[in-house]
């Protein structure tokens, strides 16, 4: 990959990482607001909030950093599985997309239900939230930081070049 | 992205120098944590979906006559 397409897929990159974040804040926010249940506006308001990011930001930007962040693995020298940090950011994503997604047609039912006369006992949504916004977090800092270390494959692959090299 | 660092083993020789210790903590804490929600989860009777948020028990009116 050329140093403008790289340059280009990561700050796609980070824009959605990041913007996914920013979304899971506001996601948790409106979750307490519903959990807090003082008024039932607005946990009605809550609800068909969270159902409304949840489908329209958290869902597209969770896919976006996904996908560029495959991108960006596979056409650098970092790669996919050689590296511990790659391989653990890769694996919490997949597993924030996927709950996210089997998690959101719950979402949908309780707005559905929200939108009815008495709205105040649906409680909130703080344990998907506050959990996501975690593991998002970690994965934040693992892209910062780069922790060293190599797998198995990375470590045989850095190998197998470095012979290459010699030669 | 810069591009990552080469890595040296032991006096740069071709053994795997092993599973970094922040990876086995990670993983650790990993776990812990997947046996705590487990356990939460287990607590809470296994409800885990809309019934949870509805107090009649699951009826759902996404549905409309």
């Amino acid at each position: 990959m050329g140093p403008a397409v790289r340059k280009l897929v990561l700050t796609v990159h980070l824009l959605a990482s990041l913007g996914w974040v920013g979304a899971a804040a506001a996601y948790l926010v409106l979750g307490a607001a519903a959990a807090a249940g003082r008024d039932p506006e607005t946990v009605r308001a809550a609800w068909i909030a969270m159902e409304l990011i949840g489908w329209s930001a958290l869902v597209p930007l969770s896919i976006g950093a996904l996908a560029t962040g495959l991108v960006l693995s596979l056409g650098t020298a970092w790669g996919l599985f050689r590296h511990y940090w790659v391989v653990l950011s890769l694996a919490l994503t997949l597993v924030c997309t996927g709950v996210l997604i089997a998690h959101l047609p719950t979402v949908g039912a309780v707005a559905a239900a929200a939108r009815g006369p008495d709205p105040a006992g649906h409680g909130g949504d703080l344990f998907h939230a506050g959990g996501g916004l975690l593991v998002l977090l970690g994965v934040t800092v693992l892209n910062v930081y780069k922790p060293r270390g190599l797998t198995p494959y990375g470590w045989r692959k850095q190998l197998e070049e470095r012979a290459r090299g010699a030669r | 992205m810069a591009h990552p660092p080469a890595q040296h083993g032991p006096e740069g020789g071709a053994v795997y120098p092993g599973t970094p210790r922040w990876v086995k903590l990670s993983g650790i804490v990993a776990l812990v944590l997947a046996l705590l929600v487990a356990a939460v989860m287990a607590v809470a009777g296994g409800e885990h979906g809309p019934g949870r948020h509805l107090p009649s028990g699951g009826a759902v009116a996404t549905q409309r006559p």
